[in-house]
């Protein structure tokens, strides 16, 4: 009797937590129709192992790099671990993260976000929270992520309740039970997936016109922080043998400062780095600012994206030797999937667009 | 000696309930929000006249950007994920931005690119280290080149270029 | 650590697999260490002041204690001897040295929580309120008024002789420091919490569930209820809200505190319950009282009993209460015997007043209840003989009408709490007799208090709930043995009521899916 009582204990605790689960699921934003950016992050792990190039940072990557055409022009393979403002120490550990599941050849980060030396300098409380969800939420459970949340939070938000709800984002979204929108039951247990290779595509054309003017800054030289992850970023690279290649994206806003620029230039010098800033490579890779943005110059579309990528395949197979492997055929089957699935796409948006 | 112990101990146990207060009794609801001393947002916050028209901190930005009538130029900035647009008015002797919230525009900031304006406290582009010094006060001095002013939610930077300014920026501060 | 806090679920629950793991004699040790671990997060420099209390609790306890046992030493030894009263002046004399230490403990620590109460910022108070609490300030160290007064009951206990000193320091300080009742009592006495805090507690599945089960049915009432309600609470007190909108308050603030009150100590009692310690109860559902006296037996009644023992029945029965009550019989007949009795009261809800805050509305509020509870006890022999005349005590629905009669003047005397300017008070309190402004229950007024519909429905619902277990409480009793008949009825409820405070919990950030959608500065 008191064995089966044990065992009924258990079994209820185990069909409570199975429940718990699928609140969870139903509760949690879905981003599958709007800001769509908070999925990329997890749609990773399906892709995960095989990538000879992972790409790390916010929108100047997954905006502005396009993996299909990397692996049609050049045969390489490539993921993109891009999220919305994502931070440099979100990119750090995103990196680590990485190399858990596999060992790239060459990792690419995009240095904007040295920018932002500490949590606090990134936008306002509530602002800054949307974006930590988008890239933290998806995550899945590791030391990397746990490491991640810490790095993301200032020292007035440092708290269990908020840490412990980027692992259980139930206790984030509880009271989201009076908002559920269809989409919510649509992707309970199932997402689709919104992004090529990490790639988000966008169709739209709003040309360039007028320069977006900035503030001139106080001071021009990047932070202690962002230094010291940029530090790290190179070390764990260099323990995996992974070359690290520092990229500006070719984005006209926010300005990149000629000060930034110098700073760069000197960190990849000291520590031998292949550093480009794409913004001066405009005439090469042939990018036509009528035509190729979708928001006036801060990111490209699709038609820019494959440019860009064109031309920094180039650089990869050449100076950074990324092999070719279109002569595989496994890879070139699951490849060509891929690439389907990316002209169907880009297909469908630009009956959209213009519609 | 009893009578004097007992009123030490009857003052004592006074003094210490006086000042008493607990957690989890009637005393922990929030007596000190009191709703009739509240303040209201940002109404001091940082300002500037141009040509009548007062451009404030945290101001919806519509009827501004009406009174001021049509930008030398105009830009839209997207924020990563986010919709709503940062917008970014020139009018020839300064900026002004706005950022979005619940569907209007509010002032986020402006910055002055001329000496055809100046602040409230009489500082303009060209100015020399000691006007800015005694507008703002030695406090404000960053040490290096700037004078950083907080107030109300809002910041006031003041940029020195060899002791003279070269750029002067109002935004709201983010907490 | 706040008991609504991830920190404290986790500590408690890494404390329980303890407690339940080790030897059993080592239980009250690791009680001892939780407590002082407890202790510990709320910030070292803190450590001071209940070391402090634990050494002052335990010198003075053992210098009674060896006085006592020289005494009763002496007195056997010299049994034949001495006459009565050479026994009688002894015992005098060693009274009054036990009286010296007595007075020193006290003096000592409430000087210190005297001193804190008036120098250092309640956090508590601060968090809830301006949000202006600066970390540079020391705050008032945690739970002092309650091991505080605990540990004073117990050095007065000993010098009456009703309890005996404990001789194991160790086991002072887990009595002084014991964490669940740091945060908001009850405040224990000795001889009732003690001998439980060092016994031996082998696993009690039973316990443990009820425990957790209360604990539970505790957070459901803070969480769901009193931190839903209380945007209302604060919105109602604005200046326009008079007349109607001022009872409105009275009763949204009712449902707050019993909320916020009962759910905190159901947290602590079931947590202590999971440990296998029994606490005292601090509430009876006071809401269904019929009387005053009733109602202050009901409602937070271990500071009740600590006022009752320590303040008033020492007033009562001093010297010069016996005198005047002599005199005043002469005088004045059967109100003069009564005198004393309500001289003690004035003080007594004085001083119970002012240990609700430092506040003169604080003082106000304890003379009303003083005074409420002196004129029914004058206008007894009347209400008596009303009662008797038409059979009045027979009849369900006045039982009925005087509950909600006395629910509804508690309320009043109760919203004393939340205007700190008393004038601010009696204007609303003035406003029900010239401002009938039934409208406001249906004009929209009550959708701009910061709640939605919803949170009515959420809240209304709550209500019908918490009304519904207090009525089996009161009828059949514990609501947890009487689930016991029905395991699966009770594993779902018990999951429902998870799911219920998980998702309608006032807890976190909330979600706004605006803020999602655009830039919000």
């Amino acid at each position: 009797m008191k064995k089966k009582s044990k065992i009924l204990l258990c079994a209820a605790v185990l069909v409570c937590l199975a429940l718990l689960w699928l609140l969870q699921a139903l509760l949690v934003p879905k981003y599958m129709t709007r800001s769509k950016e908070g999925a990329l992050i997890g749609e990773y792990y399906a892709n995960a192992g095989g990538n000879d190039v992972i790409f790390i940072g916010d929108c100047e990557v997954y905006e502005n790099f396009s993996p299909i055409t990397l692996w049609e022009q050049y045969g390489i393979t490539s993921y993109i671990r891009g999220s919305a403002q994502q931070t440099i120490w979100q990119s750090y550990y995103l990196m680590e993260e990485t190399f858990r599941y596999e060992t790239p050849r060459v990792m690419v980060f995009n240095v904007l976000s040295m920018k932002y030396d500490t949590p606090q300098s990134t936008g306002s409380s509530e602002q800054r929270e949307a974006y930590n969800r988008m890239t933290l939420d998806t995550m899945r459970w590791s030391s990397a992520k746990w490491n991640a949340i810490q790095a993301s939070m200032t020292q007035e938000e440092r708290s269990w309740e908020g840490e412990f709800s980027y692992l259980f984002p139930l206790l984030r979204y509880h009271s989201r039970w009076s908002q559920l929108e269809k989409e919510d039951f649509q992707y309970l247990l199932h997402r689709d997936v919104v992004s090529d290779n990490g790639y988000l595509m966008q169709t739209g054309v709003k040309p360039y016109t007028t320069p977006h003017a900035e503030r001139p800054l106080v001071d021009y030289t990047f932070g202690e922080n962002s230094y010291a992850y940029l530090d790290k970023m190179v070390q764990l690279c260099e323990s995996y043998g992974t070359q690290l290649v520092l990229i500006k994206a070719p984005s006209l806003y926010p300005t990149w400062w000629e000060q930034w620029d110098a700073q760069i230039q000197d960190y990849a010098d000291a520590h031998n780095l292949l550093y480009l800033n794409l913004l001066e490579y405009q005439e090469e890779i042939g990018l036509d600012w009528s035509a190729d943005t979708y928001d006036t110059g801060l990111h490209l579309n699709v038609y820019g994206a494959e440019k860009l990528s064109a031309f920094f395949g180039k650089i990869l197979s050449e100076q950074c030797g990324v092999p070719d492997h279109r002569g595989d055929a496994q890879i070139s089957a699951l490849w060509q999937n891929k690439a389907d699935t990316y002209y169907a796409r880009k297909e469908a948006m630009e009956a959209q667009t213009t519609n | 000696m009893k009578k004097i112990m007992i009123c030490l101990l009857a003052v004592c146990l006074l003094l210490s309930l006086a000042a008493c207060t607990t957690g989890g009794s009637e005393s922990s609801t929030p007596n000190n929000t009191n709703p009739d001393t509240t303040e209201p947002g940002h109404e001091n916050a940082f300002s500037f006249t141009y040509q009548g028209t007062e451009i404030r901190l945290y101001a919806p930005a519509e009827p501004i950007v009406a009174a001021l009538g049509e930008p030398k130029s105009y830009t839209e900035e997207t924020s990563c994920a986010f919709e709503g647009l940062d917008k970014t008015y020139y009018y020839g002797s300064f900026y002004l931005d706005t950022y979005p919230q619940d569907g209007k525009d509010f002032v986020y900031g402006f910055w002055f690119v001329d000496d055809s304006i100046q602040t409230n406290e009489g500082i303009r582009i060209g100015a020399s280290k000691a006007q800015v010094e005694s507008a703002y006060g030695a406090a404000a001095f960053n040490g290096a080149n700037a004078y950083v002013v907080k107030r109300d939610g809002g910041v006031l930077t003041v940029i020195l270029e060899n002791d003279v300014v070269s750029s002067i920026q109002y935004s709201i501060s983010l907490g | 650590m706040q008991i609504v806090s991830v920190s404290f679920l986790l500590f408690a629950a890494l404390l329980l697999i303890a407690y339940y793991l080790i030897p059993r004699k080592g239980q009250w040790l690791l009680l001892l260490a939780a407590s002082y671990l407890f202790y510990l997060w709320a910030g070292v420099e803190y450590l001071a002041f209940i070391l402090f209390t634990t050494l002052t609790t335990y010198g003075a306890t053992m210098l009674m204690d060896r006085n006592l046992r020289k005494q009763a030493g002496f007195l056997a030894e010299n049994k034949e001897s001495l006459t009565r009263e050479q026994r009688k002046s002894y015992k005098a004399g060693v009274k009054k040295t036990n009286r010296v230490f007595l007075v020193l403990c006290l003096v000592m620590n409430f000087t210190i929580l005297g001193l804190c109460k008036a120098c250092l910022v309640d956090p508590l108070r601060t968090a809830a309120g301006s949000g202006t609490f600066s970390f540079l300030t020391l705050g008032l160290p945690l739970g002092i008024s309650f091991y505080m007064f605990q540990s004073m009951g117990y050095v007065v206990d000993v010098y009456r002789e009703t309890a005996k000193a404990e001789r194991n320091p160790l086991k002072i300080a887990l009595f002084v420091s014991f964490f669940p009742q740091l945060v908001q009592g009850p405040i224990s006495k000795f001889g009732q919490l003690a001998p439980q805090l060092y016994a031996p507690h082998p696993f009690d599945g039973r316990q443990v569930s009820f425990g957790l089960q209360r604990m539970l049915w505790g957070y459901f009432k803070k969480l769901v209820i009193a931190d839903r309600i209380a945007a209302a609470v604060i919105a109602l007190r604005a200046p326009e809200y008079t007349g109607v909108s001022f009872l409105v308050l009275t009763v949204f603030y009712a449902v707050q505190i019993y909320g916020d009150f009962t759910g905190g100590i159901d947290v602590t009692v079931g947590l202590a319950q999971a440990l296998g310690i029994t606490m005292p109860e601090n509430f009876i559902r006071p809401y269904f009282s019929k009387n005053i006296a009733e109602y202050w037996r009901r409602w937070h009644i271990s500071l009740g009993e600590w006022m009752k023992d320590y303040i008033f029945y020492p007033i009562s029965v001093s010297q010069p209460m016996l005198k005047l009550s002599k005199s005043a019989r002469k005088k004045l007949g059967n109100f003069g015997k009564r005198l004393p009795v309500y001289v003690a009261s004035v003080a007594t809800w004085f001083v119970t007043g002012i240990w609700h805050g430092l506040t003169p509305n604080f003082v106000v509020w304890g003379m009303l209840n003083c005074f409420v509870i002196v004129v029914s006890e004058e206008l007894s022999p009347l209400y008596e003989r009303f009662h008797n005349r038409f059979h009045l005590k027979e009849k369900r629905w006045y039982g009925g009408f005087e509950i909600l009669r006395m629910f509804l003047l508690m309320n009043l005397i109760r919203a004393c709490d939340l205007f700190p300017h008393v004038g601010n008070y009696f204007v609303r309190l003035g406003s029900l007799f010239t401002t009938f402004n039934f409208h406001i229950l249906w004009d929209g007024t009550l959708m701009k208090l910061g709640l939605t519909g919803l949170d009515y429905g959420i809240l209304a619902g709550g209500c019908a709930l918490m009304l519904a277990v207090s009525l089996v409480q009161e009828k059949k009793g514990n609501v947890r043995e009487l689930l016991q008949g029905s395991t699966a009825l009770r594993y779902c409820l018990i999951f429902l009521l998870l799911v219920i405070v998980l998702l309608m919990g006032s807890y976190g950030i909330g979600y706004n899916a605006s803020s999602f959608i655009y830039t919000g500065f």
